[in-house]
């Protein structure tokens, strides 16, 4: 197990140095510097020279990427171009806003997705079954922007009880953008949850369960959705990751002070350095995330943590396909 | 897996393979309004090209009408410049099926090859373009999207390589799953016995029989890539501004949203309509193509 997770974090190693070198070749190919975003124009053409100098844009753009790499081998991310800023800091001053507003969405989805994908299983067929599937077919459609949008028209301008965006107002200004990150997960978590708990629904061991005069509510409860557990769990998993790395698009209809909106004002003010920083680290975040989805498997399912421990005893080649 | 032989089954009638899965999608009726709608908007993208002109009608300013609500003239009010909402965005529906279709056809052609090429080959091939994949994979797609419409430039060809690119790992990955299963079967041995170039084993063999996932995969893919597409394009990396693209309109709508709500309210309907009939159409489809997977 052990194992298995330091592999996984070595893994990791190879993709920041990948992933660098692509958003820093990308960023460095695209029209545009630096110099663009500072004003130059009032520069006289020495000090014009000394600002080429100082962000070496007169040597190769490898020269640029090796700096680079030196410099974060000493774990050290650069400062922002623009900004002048430590990335390092930036990043993790911004990350908690992100990070609450994702696990806001996280507990409004799961509690919605949930309750509704079972509800949805039980009654398969039926017509509550086709409200369920409608409502989170129409969830997983919705583009986050319109959502949020349409939220705040609703909600902050026809009648106006949240603000339309900010940080300031501390819960309140949180429930649009929560609501609109995890509707969007309630659709994708209560698919999930529909479909595996069909799959367990027909199992010879929730009949079992019934026959021994099990109550249904716990048959659900413990026989069907403890089975039917992992596939929502990559589910949500998979979304929250997504949520936390895709957090842009949210973040800047309500001006949420987030990593997304920082990533967007990265990119475009040509900042390759903070760029580079930003989707490094949110590269990272993504990775441990999935990581830590597959360590939870293991929580779940016992018949999965005999699995790594059967695996450790004959050696090696153990999740070949993650 | 399945191959021709097994999924015809033993009906009155021998349908082909594509003529089965059509009859049971016929029975659906939720992917029959989806192909509807779908073929509704195709149409109205193909009359609105034809017929409607792009500089007068759609991005010709006209200042004394501006910010009207919707009334009997505008159905749909008129936005910040008095261009009417409902034929900018009528006319924007082409876009987002240009990049729907487009950028799932680029990422299925590139990631169903590469995933053949991976599973069929096995070794360092395989080696490679996975972790290749694996390290694409793990950058956020609307990133990925956001720094290569930054290095091409803002425009409807460089938004669908963008949006493109990021789906091919999806593909890559189901392919060599299903090419895994079929490598060693024994009309590829056949094949490979009878002296059959591999390209052409690739392309006759493995890729037709592992079709119906990709085309799962492919079908749910077109609904997500419009909306990444639109979100792209709301943030400002995709269509560039007079351009009707609904998610440059949504964006530029921002301003107005307290006065003027309906330039937002009636594109964003348009995206949800049309990812929802793409969504449910590949639900439909899913079931079709997979009868063991039906309910």
């Amino acid at each position: 197990m052990i194992r298995y997770i330091i592999k996984r974090l070595l893994w990791l190693i190879p993709i920041i140095f990948c992933v660098a070198f692509i958003i820093y070749a990308l960023i460095d190919l695209a029209p545009g510097t630096i110099l663009d975003t500072i004003s130059t124009e009032n520069l006289s053409p020495e000090e014009y020279q000394q600002l080429v100098e100082q962000y070496d844009l007169d040597k190769p753009m490898i020269y640029r990427y090796a700096k680079y790499m030196l410099n974060l081998l000493r774990g050290d991310l650069g400062r922002g171009e623009a900004t002048g800023l430590d990335v390092w800091r930036e990043y993790t001053s911004r990350f908690p806003a992100t990070l609450k507003l994702a696990i806001a969405g996280l507990i409004i989805g799961v509690a919605l997705a949930i309750p509704l994908g079972i509800i949805a299983a039980k009654n398969a067929g039926t017509w509550v079954d086709n409200l369920v599937t409608g409502f989170t077919m129409i969830g997983i459609s919705m583009p986050s922007f319109c959502l949020g949008l349409i939220l705040i028209i609703c909600f902050s301008y026809k009648i106006n009880i949240f603000p339309a965006g900010g940080f300031d107002s501390g819960i309140r200004s949180m429930v649009l953008p929560a609501v609109a990150s995890g509707l969007l997960m309630a659709g994708t978590t209560a698919r999930q949850t529909r479909s595996s708990m069909l799959e367990v629904m027909r199992a010879d061991y929730l009949r079992t369960a019934r026959a021994k005069g099990v109550p249904e509510k716990r048959v659900i409860r413990k026989h069907a959705l403890g089975n039917a557990l992992i596939p929502i769990i990559t589910s949500i998993g998979n979304t929250l990751a997504i949520m936390l790395a895709g957090s842009a698009v949210v973040e800047s209809v309500f001006s949420w002070p987030g990593v997304g909106r920082l990533t967007v004002q990265a990119v475009n003010s040509r900042d390759a350095t903070l760029t580079c920083g930003c989707v490094i680290l949110t590269c990272i975040v993504f990775v441990v995330l999935l990581l830590i989805v597959d360590l939870l498997y293991a929580l779940v399912d016992p018949r999965i943590k005999a699995q790594y421990t059967a695996k450790k005893r004959k050696g090696e080649k153990k999740h070949e396909k993650s | 897996m399945k191959n021709p032989e097994t999924a015809v089954t033993t009906k009155k009638k021998n349908r082909s393979r594509a003529g089965e899965t059509w009859h049971r999608l016929k029975k659906n009726k939720g992917a029959m309004l989806g192909l509807a709608i779908i073929i509704l908007l195709v149409l109205i993208a193909l009359y609105t090209s034809i017929f409607w002109d792009y500089n007068t009608m759609i991005v010709k300013v006209n200042i004394p009408e501006r910010v009207q609500p919707p009334s009997p003239v505008h159905p749909f009010g008129t936005d910040d410049m008095g261009r009417d909402v409902l034929i900018r965005t009528l006319y924007g529906t082409r876009y987002s099926l240009i990049i729907g279709f487009g950028a799932t056809a680029i990422g299925l052609i590139i990631g169903v090859l590469l995933g053949a090429v991976a599973g069929y080959f096995g070794g360092i091939y395989e080696d490679i373009i996975m972790r290749a994949t694996d390290i694409f994979a793990s950058i956020p797609a609307i990133l990925m999207g956001m720094v290569i419409v930054c290095v091409l430039g803002a425009s409807l060809p460089n938004l669908l390589i963008a949006v493109g690119i990021t789906a091919v790992p999806a593909f890559t990955r189901i392919t060599r799953s299903m090419v895994l299963t079929i490598r060693n079967q024994e009309y590829i041995e056949a094949a490979k016995c009878i002296g059959t170039p591999n390209l052409k084993i690739i392309i006759t063999e493995v890729i037709p029989n592992s079709l119906s996932p990709i085309i799962v995969v492919a079908s749910s893919r077109i609904g997500s890539c419009t909306i990444q597409a639109a979100g792209l394009s709301f943030l400002g990396f995709g269509v560039p501004a007079p351009a009707p693209e609904w998610g440059a309109m949504i964006s530029l709508s921002r301003n107005y949203i307290r006065t003027a709500p309906w330039m937002t309210l009636f594109p964003s309907l348009f995206i949800i309509i049309m990812v929802l009939a793409f969504n449910i159409l590949g639900d439909g489809l899913r079931d079709a193509l997979d009868p063991k997977l039906k309910r």
